[in-house]
């Protein structure tokens, strides 16, 4: 039986360091956009998150594109 | 209290409607051109899908500030 996979949402994730705990580790924190379309380029997404990344105040740690898929039996 | 700022940039849709994205902790020093291009770099990349559709236009830009005072209670 194959399965089909069949793409259902994309999101793009930036990962934020805001400070050190008091052992010193960062503090991470996370903003996700969810309504990103499946078909766009991650180009096109890492030049988004770079002009979001300069309006606020936080060093970016990373970049994540999160894709989503529906697995189907045909 | 403690204090958290939004940055709220407002779009509008294909189908004429608003959509927001929101952003914490904008820096204190940013000026109106910074979002503007950074909003227009948005609509550029055309990565975004709404109920709307795509985003076509900036609406507009707004700083909210959030002040908390707990009452009761607390950090511990």
């Amino acid at each position: 039986m194959a399965v089909d996979k069949i793409p259902s949402g994309t999101a793009l994730r930036m990962q934020f360091q805001t400070g050190v705990d008091g052992d010193g580790d960062p503090i991470y924190r996370t903003k996700s956009l969810s309504n990103v379309k499946t078909e766009a380029q991650d180009q096109d997404i890492f030049d988004v998150a770079q002009a979001l990344v300069q309006l606020q105040e936080y060093p970016l740690v990373a970049v994540q594109r999160v894709d989503s898929a529906i697995l189907e039996e045909v | 209290m403690a204090a958290t700022q939004t940055l709220q940039m407002t779009f509008v849709t294909q189908a004429g409607t608003r959509t927001t994205i929101s952003l914490d902790n904008p820096r204190d020093d940013l000026t109106e051109a910074e979002v503007v291009s950074a909003m227009d770099e948005i609509i550029a990349k055309n990565i975004f899908n709404t109920s709307g559709g795509d985003l076509v236009s900036k609406h507009s830009a707004q700083i909210v500030d959030r002040t908390v005072s707990v009452l009761y209670g607390g950090q511990a």
